[in-house]
């Protein structure tokens, strides 16, 4: 593996030497040397200021930078030009400080490449007019693209050791960004041709603001990610037999949500409520939630005023309204709920059937983990009924496509007992147990 | 179709008058102004949707996008061309902006657009006719910022004369960066509209794209104001079990919120720190859902020192909250010499609403009684300004008892036992 790393760490090095001896060569004019340093130090400041995205892919405007430099260039050495920016701009002081000389060698050499091969393109099109000139960038883009990956790609799935797939789907969320900057980045040349040095700022500030916003609201995203992590553990804490329930919830609601075509913003609201659904157990006391066995109606009218209360305040809460009817017994159930056809109330069957999956397939107090295809078959079995059976179908399908197995002898947290549960009985996790009327000692 | 926008009749009759206003607006700009005519009725229906476009504020409040487009335009189109181009693109949005501010908003806004853009055309033209700037490029820079700087002043401005009850208002503090972007976009468009007029081979799609920046920046403080209110409405949510559970009096984090916000306002504590004193009064008896066994039946005879401990190391295994679960430890316990201001704030504010939910006409008492409690100097400081606010805003009991009522509310209709 190393080895074939190297081989190609080694040709990329000797293709760029190859580009640069041949622009020289071909290239009768140079490209001027202020614009050349300019455009090289806004690359370098670019791609030290890179955003970190939860998928661990890295957004930079570094390639605006490329494109503008070519088409400042444009007819004066602009093979070479972009090669030096490329090349010159992409040195990065943590790889340095961390003496990854190799790693930064082949960073320099592979942007060199793809700046050279997306300035050839540009050039050899010669459409400078109109739609045109547009219809230049953008393929000089998907050329830099192209190069950017082809190399990046193997290098970081040998390097790492992980499948080219695998490597391919965290690149992939950052190519559109490609075309954005590609298309700012020819407004910055050809204004910075005609006008000069003064439109950089008008376009390198806006930037450098949204980046800064941008860089906010991921760091806004992980604190509301923590902030409920810490609550989950909480009531995990008072409801020491559910470890893990939201977690879970949350991950078999997310299969049925991709099941669905959901967008990523839908799934994102989804996983929220689905972690959040049993905020209620917060206001429950521990005694009643670890309860062996069944609830005295004062208990259960104690449980069911603090869920009462619980949904009319959190209705009044813009987000949480998916939660609210997730935690709301009348619209998760199916038939019951089933006249309100809106997107509130499939994420709340959504939610509903996660959470009963789960329910069944986790070991509690009052009963053993079942095996997977018994809590199937219970979940077919009741749907149409109690749960929704788009969402049953949709749940069986994406496990059974991915070849997970849950329930008995399968389960990732287990949790001692006192007295071990039965192992009959079929029911759901934590208010939706106290809740069920059928469970109330009469 | 759009749950957002909602597309109710009154929405698509809305709709339906701004199209048919466009129309008789093209007709009428073509009619009597030729070619040169339609090109203004383009531009007038495209300065109208960007004024409906707002970028948001990270702070609150919105500004519109098409403010980058006047300030373009001030400096851009004769005088004239431009006045006509200002007030038909304000007579189109009218429909839309009733719909959504109601006749007070509508005329407030409409005035204030109107305001801003005659105070950018005058000095954009008053910097070109002086030729400031020196060379060509120079001199649009400079007129442009200088009318955008008179446009977003008359804006700020007016605003404050002109506030409609309800509408987040915008301060020059926290929207900086919206109004550098605007600025910026606005000199990046009149130099690529000279730049494709003056015989260059310029594509005149640079105009559009001369837009792009701002339109991240839309994106990104969209996505930002988005966040941020999940998140606060999320602290709000938590914020409210330790009430639901009957450990907390029903509406005490939201009133104390209330009283703390007004009390930041007053002693001058602003931006991040004041969300902190904010979200450290919601959240400042959240230990009560950490207690376990004997503590958590009864919760009144738990030592609030230890609730406060409890609360502020959950805070702190979020990791980001560490500021607030600061606050949240310190308001029980502080030092003698009283500490900072903000655990001062949210102490205050909590122990006034202990004292006045009950009687809000007790305001006095209640003082007096917090007031005999209050030896550090730092507690005082605040005590002073709550008793300068009550002076003046005798009306902010009431309005901490309203952003408290939904949950008393709730409560009440549960018959949950408070304590």
């Amino acid at each position: 593996m190393n080895a074939l790393r190297r081989a190609l760490d080694a040709a990329a090095a000797l293709a760029a030497v190859g580009v640069v001896v041949a622009a020289l060569a071909t290239e009768g004019a140079r490209p001027a040397p202020l614009a050349a340093a300019l455009f090289t130090l806004l690359l370098f400041a670019a791609e030290n200021s890179q955003i970190r995205l939860p998928s661990s892919t890295t957004v930079s405007p570094g390639f605006m930078m490329i494109m503008a430099s070519i088409a400042a260039f444009d007819g004066r050495g602009v093979v070479l030009g972009a090669a030096i920016v490329g090349f010159c701009g992409t040195a990065q002081i943590t790889l340095i400080r961390r003496r990854r000389y190799s790693t930064q060698i082949f960073n320099s050499c592979q942007y060199l490449l793809a700046a050279a091969f997306a300035a050839f393109v540009f050039d050899l099109l010669d459409w400078r007019s109109g739609p045109g000139l547009f219809a230049a960038a953008i393929l000089a883009t998907i050329g830099f693209a192209v190069v950017n990956v082809a190399l990046v790609l193997p290098h970081v799935a040998l390097g790492e050791r992980l499948a080219p797939s695998v490597v391919w789907a965290d690149m992939r969320p950052a190519v559109p960004n490609y075309l954005a900057f590609g298309l700012l980045g020819l407004l910055l040349g050809q204004l910075y041709s005609s006008v000069g040095w003064i439109v950089l700022p008008l376009l390198i500030v806006p930037v450098t603001i949204a980046r800064k916003v941008f860089a906010s609201f991921l760091e806004l995203k992980a604190a509301h990610e923590a902030t409920i992590k810490v609550f989950i553990r909480a009531i995990e804490a008072k409801d020491h037999y559910t470890a893990g329930h939201a977690e879970r919830v949350a991950k078999y609601a997310l299969y049925v949500g991709e099941e669905m075509s959901f967008s990523q913003a839908r799934l994102e609201h989804l996983r929220y409520a689905a972690l959040m659904h049993d905020i209620g157990k917060l206001a429950v006391p521990s005694r009643l939630l670890n309860k062996p066995g069944r609830l005295t109606p004062e208990e259960y009218s104690r449980v069911q005023r603090h869920n009462r209360v619980c949904i009319d305040i959190l209705t009044r809460v813009d987000f949480m309204k998916t939660m609210v009817v997730a935690a709301s017994d009348e619209h998760a159930h199916f038939e019951r709920g089933g006249d309100r056809a809106d997107n509130l109330v499939m994420e709340a069957h959504i939610v509903a059937v996660a959470d009963a999956f789960d329910a069944m397939t986790s070991t509690r107090s009052y009963r053993r983990a079942l095996s997977q295809d018994v809590a199937f078959a219970e979940l077919r079995d009741k749907a149409g009924s109690q749960f929704n059976p788009d969402c049953v179908e949709a749940l069986v399908g994406a496990i059974e496509r991915r070849g997970e197995v849950y329930g008995l002898g399968f389960e990732e947290e287990t949790t001692d007992f006192d007295v071990a549960p039965p192992v009959v009985g079929v029911g759901s996790a934590g208010l939706g147990d106290l809740l069920n009327p059928e469970a109330v000692q009469a | 179709m759009n749950e957002r926008l909602g597309w109710e009749p009154l929405q698509r009759r809305v709709l339906a008058e701004g199209i048919a206003s466009g129309v008789v607006i093209a007709t009428l700009l073509t009619i009597f102004g030729g070619l040169d005519g339609l090109e203004l009725a383009g531009l007038t229906v495209v300065t109208a949707v960007s004024l409906l476009l707002d970028v948001h504020v990270p702070q609150g409040g919105s500004v519109p996008l098409g403010y980058a487009l006047l300030i373009a335009l001030a400096y851009l189109l004769p005088g004239g061309d431009f006045l006509l181009v200002v007030l038909f693109s304000v007579l189109l949005t009218l429909p839309v902006l009733n719909r959504r501010s109601g006749d007070l908003g509508t005329g407030a806004t409409g005035l204030r657009w109107l305001l801003a853009a005659l105070a950018a055309g005058a000095t954009a033209h008053l910097a070109a006719s002086l030729g400031l700037g020196g060379d060509h490029n120079m001199t649009i820079l400079v007129c442009v910022v200088l009318g955008g700087v008179s446009f977003l002043t008359a804006d700020l401005l007016t605003a404050r004369f002109t506030s409609v009850p309800g509408e987040e208002r915008v301060s020059a503090g926290s929207a900086w960066p919206v109004y550098v972007t605007m600025l910026s976009a606005a000199a990046l468009l009149a130099l690529a509209d000279r730049f494709q007029h003056g015989g260059n081979t310029g594509s005149p799609w640079l105009s559009a794209i001369a837009f792009c920046p701002l339109l991240i920046t839309r994106f990104s403080f969209a996505r930002y104001a988005q966040a941020s209110s999940t998140y606060r409405q999320t602290i709000q949510a938590l914020s409210i079990v330790p009430e639901v559970a009957g450990m907390s009096r029903p509406g005490h984090g939201e009133r104390t919120a209330a009283y703390a916000a007004s009390l930041a306002d007053e002693l001058g504590v602003v931006g991040e720190d004041r969300e902190q004193v904010v979200t450290a009064a919601r959240l400042h008896r959240i230990g009560y859902i950490g207690l376990d066994g004997e503590e958590e039946e009864a919760p009144d005879s738990v030592d609030p020192r230890r609730v406060a401990r409890v609360g502020a190391e959950m805070l702190r295994q979020t990791g980001f909250l560490r500021p607030v679960a600061d606050i949240v430890e310190e308001v029980e316990l502080h030092a003698p010499e009283g500490g900072t201001v903000a655990a001062a704030i949210v102490r205050v504010a909590s122990r006034f609403d202990d004292q006045v939910v009950e009687e809000p006409a007790r305001v006095r008492g209640a003082l007096e009684i917090i007031s005999a409690a209050t030896t550090d100097p730092v507690g005082r400081q605040v005590l002073s300004g709550l008793k300068r606010l009550l002076a003046v805003r005798p009306e902010l009991v009431d309005d901490a008892i309203r952003a408290g009522s939904p949950i008393t509310e709730a409560a009440a209709s549960a018959e949950l036992i408070s304590r």
